[in-house]
Order: structure tokens, then C-alpha cells, then sequence
């Protein structure tokens, strides 16, 4: 019994965190068919950006938590205003936009690094102490990390379905030329998406540094994750990618329960790669396999 | 000042692949232009090049009075609406949500509804299948609701590219009956169509579309006293 | 012009390349320098490969590092273990290679370019986490632990190539002669399959997929095949490469060096078939250059990703032709401008 409350909550932090992360992804990839490289490193940045607003101002956590956020958002701006928006529509964007990302992401990487330095922080937005359930220790963070995981996704998925820019993105994801045609904006909706992405990232960086430490490159792991997620959940899927990081965090816990820590990743990717023998375009995508 | 559209030279095409040679077009405030001819003649860039979705190359566009802004964003919410070849639905959303797209540029959400009630009673289908998501909805219901998103946009202006493509016959009158209406009402409609006798009973002017150029132009009495040339054209 | 194939003037191009670069060592005698070469040939001909595979087969693997490791560990652990000379090692490290791709390809090759560089990225970064994670000790060497794939310390010390005995202190040009040995096989081998079959398969796919598939090629297929073969020479190269060293390590894994290579196919240009040459070159000058600002080898590489890309997609390679394109007389490839004619 103890058992199966330890692999539950760590599984349910392990996938809401996923979750936060591969969500974003998955938009990004759905309304603009580009893969963001550099999504890992807008974690990291949100992660610095809460740590820094507590040591050099004290701010509260709520605060910080807010920088964090807002940071994720505005590196998503930016890359757009000075990268993205000039490769849209040009001849092979979906490789082209990976390498620029790619640059963007060791750019900034690199400059985390200058700044920063590499020694790891530890992220002071956070809750400390636990509690019990039955007779497995719980930490107040977990559920922390739970609670904002869940009120952000909603809030994504309210704002996707209810208002007026959320249905204007999804149209654009569905059918870029037609959404023009009702005058949606494409240009504009594809700077909502990247800030919307990356305020999300800011927030997942924030919640995973809370549970190790900050790094420079801190963001690589939990992003390779992310990958995965939205990969097995078939890219651009944004339901199909919350659903794919609870049920990977959970099988994740499970494990690192039974195996250890060491066989989490591997064993996971293991289970990908079956999974996309089995179905080429992901649990929830649609068939976009190439021909042959 | 009774011409809505108003075209002058306007040579447009696909990358370095130019299709429109030097077209001179114009749209009467209310009514129904039917643009026909032999596929893969410029049908379609025609109509993609005045909503914006491809450049153009050289020629001025004016509608309502004022020269036509860059992007088919921007001239959409000038009341030019295109619907598109193929539908090109949100196939995501349900038909409600197809239509309210369509209303994207407008706010008086009163006014949206009224436009949405006369939508439903031209097309009933559509009131039943409102919840249901696009993808199910056979040929004919796709159609229209692509029609009926055009219609959300309230716009000045509306052109339908080929409405009866792949359609039986007993819908494509359906169709055409309620565009009928939709002209008769005083709104502007430009429709492309490959068979001149499809539309031979609603529209009130037509172009015959060839190599880029329209080669025949004239009025429904024109088109019957003319039907030989035509027939020519499209190699019947 | 006499008539030569397009595949004649490239070889050609190449032995002409090739020979300037078997004379270089009696003029430069520093072995600093000769060793920049070195790893200037090294990673040129795992860009060669790479552009090979992304640039003509349209696999998009950010797994080249992995297979350069494979290679590279192969070797290692092949001197280390079964205690074979570095000469035996080298092709069994490239056939070691090239399985791992064939098995790499077979669960990703189905899919789109999008989601074979995620999974190759995952499957690289999943090897390398299991790697640095060993902690286990498989045997002891010399009083220190010997993990089994080399923990975070990786392989080092390994048998030389021998010219150390033979030419004593100018044993750095043995190695010279035989990593230019395996660059040209390298090098070869590409201007074969790029102006050779599988190249022809590979543009008739992506100019028509449909036609294409109708005449019964097969892209799956054919990629598989790209990336194993480019597996081959890019493992063949990590091995010459542990064998030039003496040692592999996770390092190799490092994701600044993937990317510093992906540079030098993308400044050179994809779909070229010098480009990455060139591009490695310049990358190489211009990191070495930029030495003396500091630790900066990062962001010139990120800089350069980014404008490169932005500006200039299809690389040196492309804006050259584009300007010899512009320098010859008009032919007659002006379209025609009649529509009717033109969509038969």
C-alpha cells in the first residue's frame, strides 16, 4: 500500500512538472510546426529569473514566482521578434527553425553560464517541511508543484477553448491559411503562442530546480523529457501531451521505485520507441507518417 | 460610384510561376459574378490574390473606395471574405465553433447571433449538427458550413471558390439555391465554377477565365446567345 | 568543358585536395599545428557524413555524436578489453557503428524530421546519462576502477598506433597520414553516394515523392540505408579518433560539440557536397581566432547557428553557386510565362 501513495506522488510531481513542460512544447510544434531546442533553456532562465528576484530583492515567493514566469515569457517574445518571425514561411522550416533554436538555446545557455557561473544554486522558491500519508512522507512542495501544475494547464486549456486569441490559436493550428482568412492575425498569434510557452517553461524550470539545484544547464534533462512526451503523444497534440506526462511521471515513479533512479530515462525512451513501432505518429497524433 | 471591386492590371502567380497576365475585373455593390472556365487557367489565383493570401505582383486592387491593404488578415476585416476551395474547415471544432470563427472580426456579439440565426435557417443541417466536430459531417455539410462561415464575416463582399467540387448534383442545386438567396438578398458574391450551366441561373455577370486572361466576358443573355464560344473553351 | 561526370570532376576536386593536404607535414613541422589539422579532418569528415545523411537523405540525426562515440568507444573498449591492436580495432568499431545505427534507424526512420531528431537526441542523451550513472567497477586497471562503459572518467591510456616507436618524435605524423587516410575514405565515399545511386534515389524523392514512390523507391529504405553507411565511416572516424587520443570519454557526448559540427555543415551549406569541408574549416579558424577573447566557443557557435540560418540557409556552398550562377551568361532557363503551356 505505502508502495503504490510512494510512487503516486512522486509519479504525480514527476508528471505535472512533465506536464508544464511538454505542454508548451506541444503547442509551439502544433500552431507553427517548429520545434523549440531552446524550450530547456527558457526552464532555466524562469528558474534564475525566481532566484534572483529573492536574493537581490527579497521579494516574496509569490513574487518571484511571477518573475520566473513573466522571464519565460519575455525569452519567447524575444526569440520571436529577433529570430523566429524572420524564418516563418521560408523553405524548410522545420529543420531550419530546429538549428536556429539550437543556436538560441547555447546562446543563452552560454550567457546563464557567463552570468551565473556553473556552480548549482539552490532554488529558494520553494516550501519546505512534509507530512504523512499513511506512512509515506509527503513534502509540501509536491503538493505545490501539483496545485500550480494543475491551475496553469487549466488556465492554458480555458484560454484555449474559451476566448477569443485561444480559439484564434487553435484555428491557426488547424488550418493556418483559413484562419488568415477569417482574420486572425497569424503573425501576432505565433508571438501569443511563444510567450505562452514560455511562460509555461519559466513556471516548469522554477517547480524542477525546487526539487535538485540550479545549473546552466539544468534545463537539458527535464527538456529531452519533454521531448519524449510530446513525441509518444504525437507532436503537436496538446491534450495528448498532458495526458502523456502524468501517465510517463507515474510509469517513471514506478521504476525508479522498483529499479532505481539510474533506469528511469532509459527504460522510458524504451517504452517511446515501442510505442511509436506500434502507432508512427504517436499516441494522439495524426497519421503524418512519410511514405514510402 | 456603384462598383464595389474594382481591378486594374493585375498580373499575380505562384513563386516564379506568374498565372494572372494583365486582369481588368470589377464587382457591382449586390449580386452574383460567376468567373468560369477550364481548370488550372487562374480561377483560383484569381480569387487568392484579391484576398491576399498570394501577392500581387504588379496591378491595383480597390475595394469600397480605398486601395487594398497587404495580407489576407488585413483584408478579410475589410468585409472581403473568401471561401476557400476544398472547405478548408477548422476540422477541430465543432460547426458552432467553425461559424463563430468566422465572425472573428466582429464584436457586436448581438449581431453575431442574428447573423448566426439567418445561417441556421439557410442551412437547418447545420442548427442539428451544431455541436458535432467538423471531421463527421459528410461532403455537402462541410460545404456548408464553409459557406455559412463566409457568411459570419457579415462581409461586403464574398467569393466562393468551385462550391459544387466534388458534390452530388441534388446538393450542388442545394447549394446554389441558397447562394441565389444569399444575391438576392443585395450582396455581393463572386463565384468560380469549372460548368458555366450550374450557374447559368443565378449569376448575373460572367467571365470566362483562359490561359491567365478572361477571353469572353458578358451578361446572362450574352452567356445563352453565346453558348458555342464557350462550349469551345471548355472543349466540350 | 571535356565531358567529364559530374562525379569525375568531383573526385578529381578531391585527389586534388587530398594530395596538397599529403604534403602539408613536410612544411609544417609544429606538432600543435599538425594536430589542429588532425581534428580538423576528424570532425570534417563526420560533418561530411552527417550532410550526407541530413542534407541529401533528409535524416535529420542529432545522434551523429552518438554513433562518432560508438566508434570511438568500441575502440576503446576493444584495445581495453579484448586487447586487439588499434589497427583491428578500427573497422571493427565502424561495423559496431553502423549496427547501432541499423537498429537506431529501424525504430526511427518511419517518421517524420521532427520526430527522428528528438528521438536521436533522446537516444544520445539516454546512452550518455546511462554511461556517466555506472558506478559499478568491472575490472581494475592500474589500482583505479574500471567501469565497464568507463564511467565519467572514460577510457584513456590506450595502446598507440605504434608510430611512436617507429618514427619517435614525429609520431604525430604517422597519425597525420592515417586520419588523412580515413578522411579521404570518408570524403570518397560521399562524392560516391551523393553523384551515385542512392543520391540519384534521394533527389527523385524529395523533387516527387509521389513519382517517386510509384517507381518503386522506397525512402525508408533508402534512409535506412544513408544512415547506416554514414554510420560506417562516421564510427570509423570516432575510432581513429579514440586510436589519435588515445583515449574516449562522455565528453564526446558534450551537446556544444554536436553542435559545433552541425555549424559546420550548416555555414558550408546542406545538400552540398563541399560545404561541410569548407565549413569545418572556417569554424575551426574562427574558434581558434577567437581563443584569445576567452571562453566564447559557445556563442560564436550559437551566433553563427542563428545567422546563419536566418540569412544565408542554404550556406557558403549555396551563395557561391548562386553567384557563379549570376558571373555565366543567361541561358535559356528563363521560364516560360505563359500559364496555359506551363501546367501540362
Amino acid at each position: 500500500m505505502d508502495a503504490i501513495i510512494q510512487i503516486l506522488v512522486s509519479g504525480l510531481t514527476l508528471g505535472a512538472m512533465y506536464a508544464l513542460g511538454a505542454v508548451g512544447l506541444a503547442l509551439t510544434f502544433g500552431t507553427m510546426r517548429m520545434f523549440n531546442m531552446a524550450h530547456g533553456v527558457f526552464m532555466t532562465i524562469g528558474a534564475y529569473a525566481a532566484f534572483s528576484t529573492v536574493n537581490y530583492s527579497g521579494a516574496p515567493l509569490i513574487i518571484a514566482l511571477l518573475m520566473g514566469i513573466l522571464a519565460g515569457g519575455l525569452i519567447g517574445a524575444i526569440m520571436h521578434l529577433l529570430v523566429v518571425q524572420f524564418m516563418l514561411e521560408t523553405e524548410d522550416f522545420e529543420i531550419n527553425i530546429l538549428v536556429a533554436t539550437v543556436g538560441v538555446g547555447i546562446l543563452l545557455q552560454d550567457f546563464l553560464l557567463k552570468v551565473y557561473g556553473g556552480y548549482p544554486f539552490s532554488q529558494p522558491v520553494q516550501i519546505d517541511g512534509i507530512f504523512r500519508i499513511g506512512g509515506v512522507a509527503v513534502a509540501y512542495q509536491s503538493v505545490v508543484i501539483l496545485v500550480l501544475a494543475t491551475v496553469l494547464i487549466s488556465a492554458l486549456a480555458w484560454a484555449l477553448t474559451r476566448t477569443k486569441f485561444g480559439m484564434a490559436i487553435r484555428a491557426t493550428a488547424m488550418n493556418r491559411e483559413a484562419a488568415m482568412l477569417m482574420g486572425v492575425k497569424t503573425s501576432r498569434t505565433y508571438l501569443q503562442v511563444l510567450i505562452i510557452a514560455g511562460m509555461l517553461a519559466g513556471a516548469a524550470g522554477i517547480l524542477i530546480s525546487s526539487l535538485s539545484t540550479l545549473s546552466p544547464e539544468m534545463g537539458q534533462n527535464p527538456a529531452v523529457r519533454a521531448f519524449v512526451i510530446c513525441v509518444v503523444a504525437g507532436l503537436g497534440s496538446v491534450t495528448g501531451a498532458g495526458i502523456a506526462a502524468i501517465a510517463l511521471g507515474l510509469f517513471e515513479a514506478a521504476i525508479q521505485y522498483y529499479f532505481g533512479v539510474r533506469y528511469g530515462l532509459p527504460l522510458m525512451l524504451a517504452l517511446v520507441v515501442v510505442v511509436l513501432i506500434w502507432r508512427p505518429s504517436g499516441l494522439f497524433g495524426k497519421q503524418e507518417v512519410v511514405r514510402s | 460610384m456603384s462598383e464595389l471591386l474594382s481591378i486594374k492590371g493585375l498580373v499575380s502567380g505562384y513563386r516564379h510561376l506568374k498565372v494572372l497576365q494583365s486582369i481588368d475585373f470589377s464587382v457591382d455593390q449586390s449580386g452574383m459574378t460567376a468567373i468560369i472556365g477550364p481548370n488550372g487557367h487562374g480561377k483560383s489565383t484569381l480569387l487568392k490574390t484579391i484576398a491576399g493570401l498570394l501577392p500581387t505582383w504588379s496591378g491595383e486592387i480597390v475595394f469600397d473606395g480605398t486601395p487594398l491593404p497587404k495580407g489576407a488578415p488585413e483584408r478579410a476585416r475589410l468585409g472581403l471574405t473568401l471561401v476557400p476551395q476544398g472547405d478548408q474547415l477548422f476540422t477541430g471544432m465543432t460547426v458552432a465553433e467553425n461559424l463563430m470563427m468566422g465572425a472573428f472580426a466582429r464584436t457586436d456579439q448581438r449581431a453575431i447571433r442574428e447573423t448566426m440565426d439567418t445561417v441556421f435557417s439557410l442551412f437547418p443541417r447545420l442548427h442539428e449538427r451544431r455541436s458535432q466536430r467538423t471531421e463527421s459531417l459528410s461532403g455537402g455539410e462541410r460545404r456548408m458550413v464553409g459557406i455559412g462561415r463566409g457568411l459570419m464575416a457579415d462581409g461586403k463582399m464574398m467569393m466562393i471558390d468551385e462550391p459544387s467540387l466534388g458534390l452530388a448534383p441534388l446538393i450542388i442545386e442545394q447549394i446554389y439555391e441558397a447562394l441565389g438567396q444569399i444575391a438576392a438578398e443585395g450582396r455581393a458574391i463572386v463565384v468560380v465554377e469549372e460548368n458555366p450551366s450550374r450557374v447559368a441561373k443565378v449569376a448575373d455577370r460572367f467571365h470566362l477565365m483562359d490561359g491567365g486572361a478572361f477571353a469572353w466576358s458578358g451578361t446572362t443573355a450574352e452567356l445563352e446567345s453565346s453558348g458555342e464560344i464557350i462550349k469551345s473553351y471548355l472543349g466540350a | 568543358m571535356t565531358s567529364l561526370s559530374t562525379i569525375q570532376k568531383h573526385l578529381i576536386g578531391a585527389l586534388i585536395m587530398l594530395g596538397a593536404m599529403t604534403i602539408v607535414p613536410a612544411f609544417v613541422t609544429q606538432r600543435y599545428f599538425l594536430g589542429e589539422i588532425i581534428v580538423f579532418m576528424i570532425w570534417a569528415s563526420v560533418a561530411v557524413q552527417w550532410n550526407v545523411l541530413m542534407g541529401h537523405a533528409g535524416v535529420f540525426s542529432l545522434g551523429q555524436m552518438l554513433i562518432f562515440a560508438v566508434g570511438a568507444y568500441s575502440a576503446a573498449m576493444s584495445m581495453t578489453y579484448l586487447d586487439i591492436s588499434p589497427w583491428m580495432a578500427l573497422p571493427l568499431s565502424a561495423v559496431v557503428a553502423a549496427a547501432a545505427a541499423f537498429i537506431i534507424g529501424l525504430a526511427c526512420l518511419r517518421l517524420g524530421p521532427a520526430y527522428v531528431a528528438l528521438l536521436t537526441f533522446a537516444i544520445s542523451y539516454m546512452v550518455y546519462v546511462l554511461i556517466i550513472t555506472d558506478t559499478a567497477c568491472y575490472t581494475t586497471v592500474a589500482g583505479g576502477c574500471q567501469r565497464f562503459f568507463g564511467g565519467t572518467t572514460g577510457f584513456s591510456r590506450l595502446e598507440d598506433l605504434g608510430f611512436r616507436q617507429m618514427l619517435r618524435d614525429n609520431w604525430v605524423v604517422g597519425n597525420y597520414f592515417t586520419v588523412l587516410v580515413v578522411f579521404t575514405i570518408s570524403l570518397v565515399a560521399s562524392i560516391l553516394i551523393i553523384h551515385g545511386r542512392l543520391g540519384l534515389a534521394f533527389r527523385a524523392l524529395s523533387d516527387s515523392p509521389v513519382y517517386a514512390a510509384a517507381r518503386g523507391l522506397n525512402r525508408t529504405r533508402s534512409q535506412l540505408i544513408a544512415f547506416v553507411v554514414t554510420a560506417f565511416f562516421t564510427g570509423l572516424t570516432g575510432a581513429v579518433y579514440a586510436a589519435h587520443f588515445r583515449s574516449a570519454g562522455p565528453s564526446l557526448f558534450d551537446f556544444s560539440t554536436l553542435l559545433f559540427i552541425l555549424a559546420m555543415v550548416i555555414v558550408g551549406g546542406l545538400r552540398s557536397t563541399w560545404g561541410p569541408v569548407f565549413g569545418a574549416a572556417m569554424m575551426m579558424i574562427l574558434v581558434e581566432i577567437a581563443k584569445g577573447l576567452g571562453d566564447v566557443r559557445n556563442t560564436i557557435i550559437g551566433i553563427v547557428l542563428v545567422l546563419f540560418v536566418v540569412l544565408l540557409p542554404k550556406g557558403i556552398a549555396g551563395m557561391t553557386s548562386r553567384l557563379f550562377h549570376r558571373l555565366q551568361p543567361k541561358r535559356i532557363g528563363v521560364r516560360t510565362e505563359d500559364p496555359a503551356t506551363d501546367r501540362t
